[in-house]
């Protein structure tokens, strides 16, 4: 080993660290009680207790993750089958008005979502449909799918059309070419639509804390009232962070392979 | 247009036709890729598409696939118009230009695609993939994914899985257009070999005149859209119907001059500023007025004086240039005075210094003259 590779990996070390210690920290607090929180110099090692998991359980917090999983995956599959479809369209056939199109799509993500929140609250109170799943589900449909039509329009327009019709003089029915061959092809961007489509709803605050009610809050919002009665209860939000993160971690180590080739689709090759 | 009409009536007794296009128009957007375009292509045979880029070769194959829709006219088929016929059910196949494996399936797979959709057995489908893969020389990568071929394998298995489909008629896209020449000219022969073994109807399209003089057969030459000629490799070669066709076909190997045509009696002589040459009347069809004219003359005409026959005229004195041995031929570039270069192909390994002059002289009988249409004015030239 050199001395440049000796530095770089340092240099490495120290920005994995910056982007890692919060998490440890805030995992570290989870496990601990509120004599060891506020304890000066802090504390690395001691002994962890299981209190404000206990407490969580109490206030059913867990169901907030739950309905967070649901609303997240739901929203983000639908809006990646209707985007992958959408741009499938855009990408390979030609039609009047097909650029003015495709800005229309990526307009409705130029204004801020505090914008429209005020008349999407109306909108779904007035039908009835506020504190339900759906509500956040088509909600976060339309602010993730024109990334997801962009995106997986760009991934398309890298397979060459003869792949296309190579397909059709095959024999392959349009269903079958798109599970056999277009998907398989192009399944690396797909996963990255999916992760930026996910980091997107996963996160959201805003939008949930006005669309749900005390049962169908997700952990976003869940985070924010949890604060406890008497100050705020740091180590019973620490352990909540740490369950809420736990889907997004397994998650992404599942898909890691494909992510890393969807982010570099069109730069490597 | 001539040839075209006739040969197909010709062969329409036999009924050897296995492809027709009449009287076809396709529009792509705004352009206008060709109108009133008339081609037969016959049965079992393999038919080459010549062309510069641009020319609509591409567009012609994936007209006849029906990936694209004319405007007018009809796509005949083994007698039946496909025009409202999908790609799916046409019964062609094809090789594409980019190929288009699939590049997450196994080379076995893609080859058999054709096949698996179509509810062929295992068995049958094995026997198949197997006997191909021994003919095109592939059996080694079966297994393995198309990104880990090399350039010649890769374009070989695109040939299998065209193949490998029992078609009216196998479509070829420039299939050789990024390899290496010595890849190409071994694909060439073999494209060649299969054609005439399994007698099947191949269109072959591309851009280089020397693959299409090497696959022979019937050449289509096709530019901007429209057919120049139509024939054999060598008449192509002999007696291109155009300036462009020879220009084209000549590949910037034929020698071309520019200059005036001066009569003076029977005597005919063609004159640039390097050198005033004497055409022998008889070869032209009518002896052209005086005016501007475009003398080609192929570098297997011009020959040094020591290598030249009786019957050549001289034509100019030029310095050697460079000297190129291609095997026993040897190509001479010389230099003119003005800077011109004109280039002799020589039957026999030939090692001339650089800077020596030499008298070159010419086969008059061989010449090739055009006016200033791109018209030729040689006898044969009615006769095509």
């Amino acid at each position: 080993m050199n001395v440049k590779k000796i530095f770089w990996t340092i240099i490495a070390f120290i920005i994995v660290g910056i982007y890692i210690f919060p998490v440890y920290w805030i995992y570290l607090t989870a496990f601990k009680d509120r004599a060891t929180l506020f304890e000066l110099p802090p504390k690395f090692i001691f002994t962890p207790v299981w209190d404000n998991f206990d407490e969580l359980m109490r206030y059913n917090a867990l169901q907030a993750v739950v309905n967070s999983v649901i609303v997240t995956s739901i929203s983000i599959l639908v809006s990646l089958l209707i985007g992958f479809l959408a741009a499938y369209g855009l990408s390979r056939y030609k039609y009047p008005g097909k650029n003015l199109m495709l800005f229309y799509i990526i307009s409705t993500r130029m204004m801020p979502p505090i914008v429209f929140i005020i008349p999407i609250y109306m909108m779904f109170s007035y039908l009835g449909m506020k504190g339900t799943y759906l509500s956040m589900i088509l909600f976060y449909i339309g602010v993730t799918l024109p990334f997801a039509v962009w995106m997986s329009k760009t991934f398309i327009d890298e397979i060459s059309i003869e792949i296309d019709q190579a397909a059709q003089l095959d024999g392959f029915t349009t269903i079958d070419f798109f599970r056999k061959i277009l998907i398989p092809m192009i399944a690396p961007g797909l996963v990255a639509v999916l992760v930026f489509s996910l980091i997107t709803v996963w996160n959201e605050f805003l939008m949930a804390n006005i669309l749900s009610d005390p049962f169908t809050r997700p952990a976003s919002v869940a985070l924010a009232n949890i604060r406890g009665e008497r100050g705020f209860n740091w180590g019973r939000v620490a352990a909540l962070e740490l369950i809420y993160t736990i889907p997004v971690i397994i998650l992404i180590f599942l898909i890691q392979k494909y992510l890393v080739r969807g982010l570099t689709l069109g730069v490597v090759r | 247009m001539t040839t075209i009409q006739e040969y197909r009536s010709e062969s329409e007794s036999e009924s050897s036709i296995a492809v027709e296009l009449r009287n076809l128009k396709v529009v792509l957007g705004k352009k206008v890729v060709f109108e009133d375009l008339n081609m037969s292509f016959e049965r079992g045979r393999l038919t080459v598409v010549l062309g510069p880029p641009g020319a609509g070769k591409t567009t012609l194959l994936k007209t006849i696939a029906g990936f694209i829709d004319p405007v007018e006219g009809e796509v005949v088929i083994e007698g039946r118009v496909v025009n409202d016929v999908p790609p799916s059910q046409r019964n062609v196949s094809m090789v594409f230009q980019t190929l288009a494996l699939y590049p997450h399936m196994t080379v076995y797979e893609n080859i058999a695609t054709p096949l698996s959709t179509r509810g062929f057995s295992k068995e049958e489908i094995d026997e198949k993939v197997q006997s191909l893969a021994k003919l095109l020389k592939i059996t080694h990568t079966l297994d393995r994914k198309p990104e880990t071929l090399s350039g010649g394998e890769y374009q070989r298995v695109a040939i299998a899985k065209c193949l490998i489909k029992d078609a009216q008629v196998y479509l070829m896209d420039e299939p050789f257009i990024n390899l290496d020449l010595k890849i190409r000219s071994e694909l060439r022969d073999e494209i060649k070999r299969l054609a005439e073994t399994l007698k099947k109807t191949m269109i072959f399209a591309t851009p280089d005149p020397s693959e299409a003089l090497a696959l022979g057969e019937k050449i289509y030459v096709f530019m901007e859209g429209k057919i120049v000629q139509f024939g054999q490799g060598v008449e192509l070669y002999k007696m291109p119907k155009s300036l462009e066709v020879a220009t084209y076909v000549g590949e910037g190997l034929f020698n071309i001059f520019k200059g005036e045509i001066l009569r003076k009696g029977s005597n005919v002589t063609f004159a640039t500023e390097d050198f005033s040459a004497k055409i022998p009347p008889d070869i032209l069809a009518d002896v052209p007025s005086e005016g501007k004219y475009t003398l080609v003359i192929r570098p297997e005409d011009i020959k040094p004086r020591r290598f030249a026959e009786d019957s050549y005229e001289f034509l100019v004195k030029g310095k050697v240039y460079t000297v190129e041995v291609l095997g026993g031929d040897t190509l001479v570039y010389y230099e003119l005075d003005s800077g011109a270069i004109v280039k002799s192909l020589v039957n026999t390994i030939y090692r001339p210094s650089t800077g020596v002059e030499e008298e070159l002289y010419f086969d008059p009988g061989e010449v090739l003259v055009f006016n200033e249409k791109g018209v030729p004015v040689m006898k044969w030239s009615k006769s095509i």
